[in-house]
């Protein structure tokens, strides 16, 4: 699928020829985020009256609406829509609206991480984050350690703590060792995590079958823990972290050219790698504490947006803000259409991920994309 | 790697060099055997003494007087003998399977399950763990896991082989289409782990780990069987593995076709390292670490690597095992906790090499 066919920039017409050319160019990918932004809102608004209850697309607009608008029903006059504005106020949309900040900050955080890590299948977990907090929720759910109240809060610490060493780790053997390269760091991202899934399979195996369950269903990823009370952490946590990112968006189409030339170019490599990395840690960590391991999205989303937008991360960065709530959603959705089986959200990515994953490996850009990453795929996961 | 010093004929200097890792080769096999004499009754969770393992295997061998204790024989000739010796072969299987796929793919990540087998036979083994499902009908119990897992686990290779013959692909591509079917495999037993109640959880969830409590004579034959059949013809082929290592040009070039050695390295791995795994679960680590210990120690040449490797898999889970028992954990446990730092440590070596050069 070509949309937008990558024609010379310097067409007929001299420089207002150019201007022209380059304005469409623009245009088209503005036009393109919009579209994706609208594809999100239309899903968005389906996606919240899916709920357990018998209750067509419209009772469930409504029922937003009323709330929005203050009505209030009687729960002994009116139990249906009392039930209904309860069911869709209280459940479903912080849920929805919790599947859109978390499919943005793991779409845009993936889309930094291939670039800055200069591997196309870099995600926001590539650097060990996952393994640190299940780590974290482990040390909580098993050994009943934590760092203050015990309890959901306990576990949720526990695992934005512990996800941000992996970082720490990497960020203080960059500084003993002068500044590794993206294969390094990859590499040392794998070893940390190696170790802490070692220590978190010591805690499991010894474990009771019960304590086992609980710590194996933490770490598959679900929305079903985000509440009104806590979506406000990953919402702030997100929105700041992405509007970082955002900006450093032209540093990141620098620093794509390879380092030696972002060097010349007047960046600050290392400084910029840095910066992206701990922010995306940090966006990571919280989405995760909250959420488990939702997969797939941060690899995917950003690589779906390049095959139609081009590699301009001033673009792919928004983009991938938009498509990746719109995956998210879908697979939430699903998850929600088919909850008497209880299926999470992240089996749910699982799934619908892997053929995607094939289909773009085995694409015309998969092509090129191996060829970048020839000597350092990871064997097995 | 061959040290030609100036004044030393080359000749001599590459003779010298291959003695040298014949002789390492030999070593660590030599290690491997006495390893498994000397540490089969280390830890044995009895009243009796280590030194009783050695009156067992006296008894035995040589017929002489039986020790004392009404369990005693059991438990040293029918439980923990088989398991070191199973450990041996598991160990070199592995990890001969991870140096032939690191060196087919190219790619120093590269382990035993890199086909997707590990995937593979855990969904088997959760399939027949959580719903009792058996691909082979009438079996039941542990063999149901067994047959489940060598089964399923070959999917993802012959996902890959059909890849393989359909269109070019690179050896990174292949790897990338293993790992998408190993994800779907994934999900899939995660599903059923899910689905599952919690006793069934835990025991597809420990299956996963990799174990060797539950091998005995009865399936040695097999394991043992399938790893020296395996072994030999990779041995054999050593030369053609060779080549590859010169990239697939380089293979062209001199005569071999990198795509059909790759076809059929990929085939007797897999098959190998799945008759091993549908016995012990996935124990990780030992491939990936073996040939990086041999490459980094010995040197490169390909026969005495493959060699080098299963001689030290072979220690290196005989070893474990014995501090699994001491624990009494999981194998496969010990080697995950161990293997991250150990690999680590390697990784940074050869960096070092790499940039200090």
């Amino acid at each position: 699928m070509r949309l937008f066919p990558q024609r010379s920039p310097v067409a007929e017409g001299g420089d207002a020829g150019f201007r022209e050319e380059y304005r469409n160019y623009v245009w088209r990918k503005v036009l393109f985020i919009l579209v994706l932004a609208l594809a999100m809102f239309v899903l968005l608004g389906y996606s919240v009256t899916v709920s357990g209850r018998d209750m067509t697309f419209w009772d469930g607009i409504m029922a937003i609406v009323d709330h929005l608008a203050g009505v209030t029903y009687d729960r002994l006059d009116d139990p249906v829509r009392f039930w209904n504005d309860y069911i869709v106020w209280n459940s479903t949309m912080p849920r929805v609206l919790g599947a859109v900040v978390c499919g943005a900050g793991l779409a845009v955080c993936g889309a930094a991480m291939q670039v800055v890590l200069n591997n196309p299948l870099a995600e926001p977990y590539t650097l060990g984050v996952s393994s640190g907090a299940v780590f974290g929720a482990c040390l909580a759910i098993i050994l009943g350690f934590t760092f203050g109240s015990l309890g959901t809060y306990g576990i949720i610490g526990n695992a934005f703590l512990f996800a941000l060493v992996p970082c720490a780790i990497i960020i203080v053997l960059v500084g003993i060792m002068k500044g590794l390269s993206p294969v390094t760091m990859i590499l040392a991202g794998t070893a940390v995590s190696y170790f802490f899934s070692g220590l978190t399979t010591l805690m499991m195996v010894r474990t009771d079958d019960e304590t086992l369950t609980s710590s194996f269903r933490w770490q598959i990823g679900s929305l079903s823990g985000i509440g009104w009370d806590n979506l406000w952490i990953i919402f702030v946590g997100t929105v700041a972290c992405t509007a970082v990112l955002m900006a450093m968006t032209k540093y990141l189409n620098v620093l794509a050219t390879g380092d030696r030339s972002a060097t010349s170019l007047g960046v600050d490599v290392t400084k910029v790698r840095y910066t992206i990395l701990i922010v995306s840690s940090l966006m990571v960590a919280v989405i995760l504490s909250f959420t488990g391991i939702i997969g797939f999205i941060g690899l995917l989303a950003p690589h779906m947006v390049r095959t139609i937008l081009g590699a301009d991360n001033r673009y792919v960065i928004p983009a991938s803000m938009f498509l990746g709530p719109l995956i998210l959603l879908f697979a939430d959705t699903i998850s929600r259409l088919l909850a008497e089986v209880d299926l999470p959200v992240g089996i749910v990515m699982m799934f619908v991920g892997s053929p995607i994953f094939l289909y773009i490996l085995l694409g015309r850009r998969g092509r090129r994309m191996m060829y970048r990453c020839r000597r350092l795929v990871p064997a097995s996961i | 790697m061959s040290e030609t010093r100036p004044g030393l004929d080359l000749r001599t200097g590459y003779r010298s060099f291959l003695r040298r890792q014949r002789l390492v080769c030999i070593g660590f096999l030599v290690l491997a055997a006495v390893g498994v004499v000397a540490l089969f009754g280390f830890s044995n969770n009895t009243s009796q003494s280590y030194w009783t393992s050695y009156a067992v295997l006296g008894h035995h061998l040589f017929g002489l007087d039986a020790p004392d204790g009404r369990f005693t024989d059991m438990i040293f000739w029918d439980r923990l003998l088989p398991r070191a010796i199973n450990a041996a072969f598991v160990g070199g299987a592995l990890a001969i399977g991870g140096c032939v796929m690191q060196i087919v793919f190219r790619n120093p990540l590269a382990d035993p399950y890199t086909t997707g087998i590990s995937s593979g036979a855990g969904f088997g083994a959760t399939i027949a763990i959580a719903l009792g499902v058996s691909l082979v009908p009438g079996l039941t119990g542990n063999w149901a896991i067994v047959v489940n897992a060598f089964i399923l686990s070959l999917v993802p290779m012959a996902a890959m082989i059909a890849v393989m013959v359909v269109r070019k692909t690179s050896p990174a591509e292949l790897i990338l289409v293993g790992i998408g079917i190993m994800y779907f495999f994934g999900a899939a037993s995660t599903v059923f782990m899910l689905w599952a109640n919690p006793s069934d959880l835990s025991g597809a969830f420990r299956w996963g780990l990799g174990h060797l409590e539950s091998v005995g004579w009865g399936n040695m034959p097999l394991v043992v069987g399938a790893t020296v059949i395996g072994s030999a013809a990779i041995l054999l082929m050593a030369d053609k593995l060779s080549v590859m290592n010169a990239g697939d040009r380089g293979a062209f070039t001199m005569g071999e076709d990198p795509k059909r050695v790759r076809f059929v390295c990929l085939l007797m791995t897999s098959m190998m390292v799945a008759a091993v795994v549908s016995f012990t679960g996935t124990i990780g680590f030992v491939g990936i670490v073996a040939p990086h210990i041999v490459r980094l120690t010995m040197g490169t040449n390909t026969r005495y690597m493959l060699l080098g490797s299963f001689a030290v898999g072979a220690v290196l889970l005989l070893a474990s095992d014995a501090l699994a028992k001491v624990m009494s954990l999981p194998v496969g446990v010990i080697m995950s906790v161990v293997g991250g730092p150990l690999f680590l440590f390697i990784l940074v070596k050869q960096y070092k090499r790499e940039h200090m050069v």
